[in-house]
């Protein structure tokens, strides 16, 4: 009967902000398992909670609380008094009985077998034994567990302490399930320690059917990186998978805007068919942008290294303008380039000297203004090495611009033009990467040269 | 382990409890509208008399202590009071507090005449007050006397102010200022100041109840049987245990409530047996479905914090 249960009282102070100032021993004992401390904020939401609205209504309360303290539930009865004098100004607390309720037997239960899911979830290895322990089948994920995999594919039915060393069990197998259950143990193939559960199937829980039995490491495995598919470089941002399922999708999205710009299924409202137009050049870009972080994904790969053959440095000048002379004619711009007689050998990879050009031409006639020259030129430089240069007669660039240019993500300030950023570093990594530079030359007002520098072709 | 297949057949009962938690809602606009008719023959319930008569009583102590600040025997303005006595009445929190005291006042009337049930001396309330244990002794006494002043006042349809819990003491103050604007509002202050002053919460008969329940932790069942405990103590311990308010614990003992107080009485952890006892005692027209034996009393809490949630409270 409660009336023999003792009833204990613990008086505290705090302040307005509800911090515990002064209290008796069972009231700091309760702070301190609540996580907090004398002095510090009341460590128990409910008590808290009721000292604050003694602050706020100034009104002598009693009400009953309870407090999860981490081990148990307590439950008591407090009495909360405002204090406003000259030595203080909060509440006093005077608890008056209160008691620790043993947790429910259902709660150990639910504890229990959340456990054992957690378990469940972590574990590496998992098989099926009989009412004997003798193991049934097996399915371990870990590469450290394939040794004993194979041990028990070898010898298949036996005891499952057999395959394994248990740590701490000196009988020899097998003892009565509870016995092993949470048993630490080390497997033959693997550094690492391993828990061992058993957990019942069916049956009753003194005579079970059968077992489940889970392997839990004390670490997961460190993950051998240079043997995983998936590994992608630091520098990685889209990954070659992604781009090629992105790329589909976005070239059905131009084509079909394309299709309703120029209404080539029937007659739409002016309006429409522009926002159309809109739809395909923001697809425009973004199809660019794709590219260029794929191609910038390719030169930041450590293993990239473009071929080096003889090539024609003049001749790539001259493919370069067949391909863009369009667009320059579009811009009002006229483009010199060397004549067919000229050549320049130089070792390198056309294809990857061609992306360079195109990146450079497309630049000036996207930057110069109309009724400007663009002149293309193929020599040598000071060192030795064959070049071609790219001249413009834009805006020019200032030094800080210049030393700006080729950074990644580079704009020097340029909104809504379409372009990434990217074009200008990735041409000087290809540069760099077939042993050669890119040089920028320029000055504000007086336009701007580029220039790639190859190895010669001896 | 409740299988879909194990609660089916409570879908009944559960839909009762919904429904009547639906109409305790609607309970309190109802009161508001009805006390706000004019002219006692339209109201002649129980029920209503006794909350107009509680608001009317509440307006008296609060016009006499807030207006008379040194005692001296001044006439209260009829209407003044009057006008006090309908604002009371129109918050719905103190009349939800208002009528569960009624409905309680009621049931032990009932319980006494029906089941002998001793309104204030119930067997368990014996038992504690010849504890040898002298500071649950003393509390014991302290609680049957506050219970023993209730069935006096609620007889006299009357609600002492000190008796409510902090948060309605403290709206009826503003209540009250709110009437008395007009007079010279430093009295007011004055007189207001000391009333909090005397306030004390741990002296009312439900703060001493639930101390007392509090302090019987390991005991607390015993009071959940009804016979035993009687309903002041039972219906403190059902709150305690279900976390509920006390106002719904004591409503679930009223008509229609039957599925409030089945439910509540799973969730405090009970056994079928000692259920139907109480059942039969306060519902006995009520057949609990056989399903509700396997309601677990997790899944029976659970369903109460529902409700309630719902309910918005």
């Amino acid at each position: 009967m409660g009336s023999e249960e003792p009833i204990l009282a613990a008086r505290g102070l705090t302040d307005e902000q509800g911090r515990l100032l002064s209290a008796d021993a069972p009231l700091v004992d309760l702070q301190q398992r609540c996580g907090g401390t004398v002095p510090g904020m009341l460590a128990a939401p409910e008590l808290l909670e009721i000292v604050q609205q003694c602050q706020s209504m100034q009104l002598r309360l009693a009400r009953e609380f309870r407090v999860h303290d981490g081990t148990g539930l307590i439950v008591g009865f407090v009495r909360v008094s405002p204090v406003d004098n000259a030595e203080h100004t909060g509440c006093e607390l005077l608890i008056e009985s209160w008691q620790r309720e043993v947790l429910a037997a259902e709660d150990q239960r639910a504890t229990a077998e959340r456990l054992d899911e957690v378990d469940r979830s972590t574990s590496e290895l998992v098989g099926r034994l009989d009412a004997n322990q003798h193991i049934l089948s097996l399915d371990c994920r870990a590469t450290d567990l394939t040794e004993l995999a194979k041990a028990v594919r070898a010898k298949p039915g036996q005891v499952w302490s057999e395959y394994l060393e248990l740590v701490g069990v000196a009988h020899r197998q097998p003892l009565h399930w509870r016995l092993l259950d949470g048993v630490q143990c080390t497997v033959p193939g693997s550094d690492r320690e391993w828990t061992a559960r058993l957990l019942p199937l069916r049956g009753s829980a003194k005579t079970p059917d059968g077992f489940e039995l889970l392997l839990i490491a004390d670490h997961p495995l460190p993950r051998d990186r240079s043997n995983d598919p998936h590994r992608q470089s630091p520098a990685s941002l889209i990954g070659e998978a992604l781009t090629s399922s992105l790329r589909n999708p976005i070239r059905r999205v131009i084509g079909n805007a394309e299709t309703i710009r120029t209404r080539m299924a029937g007659p739409l409202r002016q309006e429409y068919s522009d926002y159309a137009g809109d739809i395909a050049t923001a697809g425009q870009h973004l199809l660019g942008l794709l590219e260029d972080l794929t191609d910038l994904e390719v030169v930041e790969a450590e293993n990239f290294k473009p071929v080096a053959e003889p090539i024609d440095l003049a001749e790539a000048a001259r493919k370069a303008v067949s391909i863009l002379g369009e667009k320059a004619r579009d811009h009002g711009i006229s483009i010199s380039v060397p004549d067919e007689r000229a050549s320049a050998p130089a070792m390198g990879e056309m294809r990857r000297v061609l992306q360079i050009l195109l990146n450079l031409l497309g630049n000036a006639i996207n930057y110069a203004p109309r009724n400007s020259a663009i002149i293309l030129s193929v020599g040598s430089d000071a060192k030795g090495r064959t070049t071609v240069s790219v001249s413009d007669e834009g805006p020019g660039l200032s030094d800080d611009q210049q030393s700006r240019v080729f950074r990644k993500f580079e704009r020097l300030g340029r909104d809504g033009d379409g372009g990434s950023g990217l074009g200008l570093y990735i041409s000087q990594r290809l540069a760099i990467a077939m042993k050669g530079e890119l040089l920028i030359d320029s000055e504000e007002g007086r336009g701007t040269r580029f220039t790639l520098a190859l190895p010669p072709c001896h | 382990m409740n299988t879909p297949m194990d609660t089916d057949p409570l879908i009944a009962l559960r839909a009762e409890l919904a429904r009547g938690d639906q109409a305790l809602a609607g309970v309190a606009p109802i009161l508001v509208h009805l006390l706000s008719q004019s002219g006692q023959s339209l109201v002649s319930d129980q029920t209503l008399a006794h909350l107009r008569g509680m608001m009317d009583d509440l307006a008296n102590q609060l016009l006499t202590r807030l207006t008379q600040v040194n005692g001296q025997g001044q006439v209260i303005d009829p209407s003044l009071k009057q006008d006090l006595a309908n604002r009371l009445s129109g918050n719905t929190q103190l009349l939800s507090h208002c009528f569960a005291l009624s409905v309680e006042a009621q049931i032990c009337q009932r319980l006494e005449r029906e089941h002998h049930i001793d309104q204030v001396m119930s067997p368990l309330m014996q038992e504690l007050v010849a504890s040898n244990n002298d500071i649950l002794a003393e509390l014991a006494m302290s609680t049957m006397a506050a219970q023993g002043r209730f069935v006096q006042t609620q007889s006299r349809m009357s609600l002492p102010v000190m008796e409510l819990p902090a948060d309605l003491f403290r709206q009826v103050i503003a209540v009250s200022q709110a009437v008395l604007a007009d007079d010279a509002n430093e009295a007011f202050e004055l007189a207001s100041a000391k009333l909090k002053e005397q306030f004390d919460e741990a002296g009312s008969r439900i703060a001493l109840l639930s101390n007392l329940i509090t302090s019987l932790r390991g005991g607390v069942t015993a009071a959940l049987n009804l016979e035993h405990g009687g309903l002041a103590l039972f219906a403190s311990a059902l709150s305690n245990i279900t976390r509920q308010p006390r106002e719904l614990a004591v409503l679930g003992c009223s008509d229609r409530q039957h599925a409030r107080l089945a439910f509540g009485l799973r969730a405090a952890g009970l056994a079928a047996e000692p259920i139907e006892q109480v059942m039969a005692i306060l519902h006995p027209q009520i057949d609990l479905p056989a399903a509700f034996t396997n309601l677990s009393s997790q899944a029976a809490q659970d369903m109460l914090n529902q409700i309630s949630t719902r309910a918005g409270r």
